[in-house]
């Protein structure tokens, strides 16, 4: 039953990722030519390629707020798709109220200027630094007051913040067209907008106040609004008060209570940091359930405590966490005697493996992460201790691929493939193979250029390369072949025994976590 | 004046960047590709590189790496043009070894005076 139930929840949240990849590419796809009709016209509207007449000029106009606008709805709706899959992580960090506001106005002060508003902010001058999302705070903020802004004509916008029970504060005042009763309870429904010319009169996206709620949803926030009719607006919202206090982490008052939980020797825990509870929660059930003894962290500064007086046998990283990112963490554990070598997962949406490699870690999942997919990367871990060696295999004939994937496995090695220079090179950065084996013709770089760019690229230099081509090389061309080149082998009449001892002397001689110098 | 190298693959973008720039007194160079930008990094020393980041073949992530590596190339700034829209696309700007980023789609008022902040004072194309 449970099987099941994790069956389909893991074929759902993959194709809720298919689906926010999807509309991120699109997205950029999108971008990319608004981006030469925004430019364009602004270049024109601006008379910088000669003087345009009035109408002329009026379209231009058009043309330009059609296209800001469109760049509106892209990120909007990609906004709000985000936040429907649950992929907008929240990242907290100290951020002062006042300049977020200041920063939102600088946009608004023209328009408001040119309109005669009088936009009135009034924040308490002792109020500190809070602990919350700068940047979803910004996008808050600047919707609901590019609201205001965009609905009053005359008269004033106010905002006005302060701290009250545990919550900040925030309300969003206007005296502008308002709102009818019975369109206040839809008003945060995504694309309602109170009628359809207003749409086209104020160009909204209709989608400004359902990502408010939402944003303010994941954080523990509200919102609410009072408006009447042609006297004007108020939007109310509440988000968690944490005061932000520097302070420096203190290990010895937790070390006591870290050590009661200290497992049998022998039996090592696996410890899980990650912020969000729901994910923490779900990561710990399935590994408890394959018998893995569990604990979690939930920020950077509990991670480097638990991992040294817990001695976890595996550790699986998030990297988005609050104060002190994953990445920082990562890089610290490696720098710490006692968790320089404990193998750490990163479990990230971030996609940079590559990075999280070359800082130590042996291997990197995007999330969501599969029950079946964390088990086994652990198993492998927990039971060897150390992961097969990895060879890269770069060649644009899939035959000959095949052939020495075939020699490959007889070792038990790993075997990762390329079938292009271009792709070969990608695989070296992000995969860290220990081994290259590497064709010298290929149709778009080719061997010796492939050579020469894992050489000049700091993350890949001194990888061991083998030869295997069916090129017979030039007095020249042997002349030129880098300190790397550990041996060639003629595709030809290929020796497979001294093949497999040249692979296996190579490999011997390095580690295969072989990023962690 | 400085020397720009402009990698960009959508040809209406790398107009727009080039029309603004010239006007702003730089001489510009383009590069449709990755490969094509290495290369011209190579060959022209430019002052700046302007660096879109989703580019076919080779990414910007990755050319840029590729750069920070070269001894004879890391000392010039690269610049990422990108949509930043979350904290993470800012991580993995950083992460490979931009000095900065130009948010997309360029604000066609602004950019020259975004580029200055990267430019040497006094540098000039060799």
């Amino acid at each position: 039953m449970n099987v099941e139930k994790d069956r389909r929840t893991k074929k759902l949240l993959e194709a809720v990722r298919l689906k926010t990849q999807f509309l991120g590419n699109m997205s950029h796809e999108l971008r990319t030519p608004l981006n030469s009709i925004i430019g364009f016209s602004e270049l024109l509207m601006d008379g910088l390629v000669g003087e345009l007449s009035e109408k002329q000029g009026h379209y231009m106009k058009i043309i330009h707020s059609s296209g800001a606008h469109l760049l509106r709805l892209i990120n909007d709706t990609l906004d709000f798709s985000k936040l429907e899959a649950g992929m907008l992580e929240v990242f907290n960090e100290p951020t002062d109220l006042g300049e977020v506001v200041e920063d939102v106005l600088r946009a608004y002060n023209v328009v408001a200027e040119r309109k005669g508003l009088d936009i009135h902010v009034e924040i308490p001058a002792d109020m500190p630094p809070i602990l919350t999302d700068r940047r979803k705070l910004t996008q808050i903020i600047d919707n609901l007051l590019s609201n205001s802004v965009k609905f009053t004509s005359q008269g004033r916008v106010e905002l006005a913040a302060k701290r009250k029970e545990g919550m900040l504060e925030v309300t969003v005042t206007d005296t502008g067209i308002g709102i009818e009763p019975q369109e206040l309870p839809y008003i945060f429904d995504p694309f309602h907008q109170v009628d359809a010319s207003i749409t086209r009169r104020y160009e909204g996206t209709g989608l400004g106040l359902a990502l408010v709620k939402k944003l303010l949803e994941i954080q523990k926030g509200t919102i609410e609004v009072q408006s009447s009719p042609s006297q004007g607006s108020s939007f109310t919202f509440r988000l968690p008060f944490v005061e932000f206090k520097p302070e420096k982490p203190t290990v010895a008052t937790t070390r006591e209570e870290l050590i009661q939980g200290l497992p049998a020797a022998g039996e090592r825990p696996i410890l899980v940091v990650e912020d969000n509870p729901l994910a923490a929660n779900l990561m710990s059930t399935w590994l408890s359930e394959a018998g893995y003894n569990v604990q979690i962290a939930s920020t950077g500064e509990e991670a480097l405590q638990k991992a040294v007086t817990l001695c976890p046998a595996v550790i699986t990283l998030d990297i988005l966490l609050p104060q002190m990112d994953g990445w920082r963490v990562l890089h610290r554990l490696k720098e710490i005697p006692e968790t320089k070598d404990t193998p750490i997962i990163v479990v990230s949406i971030v996609e940079d493996k590559s990075f999280g490699l070359s800082l130590g870690a042996v291997d990197y999942m995007i999330k969501p992460v599969s029950r079946s997919n964390l088990i086994s990367k652990i198993e492998r871990l927990t039971k060897s201790g150390r992961r097969f060696h990895r060879v890269l295999v770069i060649d644009d004939n899939p035959a000959d691929i095949s052939l020495v994937e075939e020699i490959l496995q007889l070792d038990g090695y790993e075997v990762l493939k390329a079938t292009s220079g271009v792709d070969g090179l990608k695989a070296a950065r992000d995969e860290k193979p220990d081994l290259v084996i590497l064709d010298l013709m290929m149709p778009d770089l080719d061997g010796f250029d492939v050579m020469r760019l894992l050489e000049s690229d700091e993350a890949t230099r001194g990888l061991p390369i083998i030869l295997f081509t069916a090129k017979d090389l030039t007095q020249i061309e042997r002349a030129h072949l880098g300190a790397n080149i550990h041996d060639i082998f003629g595709k030809a009449q290929l020796d497979r025994d001294s093949f497999r001892q040249k692979i296996a002397e190579l490999l011997t001689s390095s580690q295969p976590e072989g990023s962690n110098e | 004046m400085s020397r720009i190298l402009v990698v960009e693959d959508n040809e209406g973008n790398l107009e727009l960047i080039r029309v603004v720039l010239e006007m702003a007194g730089h001489e510009v160079i383009g590069a449709p590709s990755a490969d094509v930008g290495l290369l011209a990094a190579r060959k022209a020393r430019p002052d700046l590189i302007l660096m879109d980041m989703h580019l076919p073949g080779l990414d910007g992530y990755e050319a840029t790496r590729i750069i920070k590596a070269d001894e004879t190339l890391k000392g010039i700034p690269v610049i990422a043009v990108t949509a930043i829209t979350e904290r993470t696309d800012e991580e993995r700007v950083r992460a490979c070894g931009c000095e900065g980023f130009i948010a997309k789609p360029v604000d066609t008022r602004s950019l020259a005076s975004q580029i200055n902040e990267f430019l040497k004072p006094g540098g000039k194309a060799q």
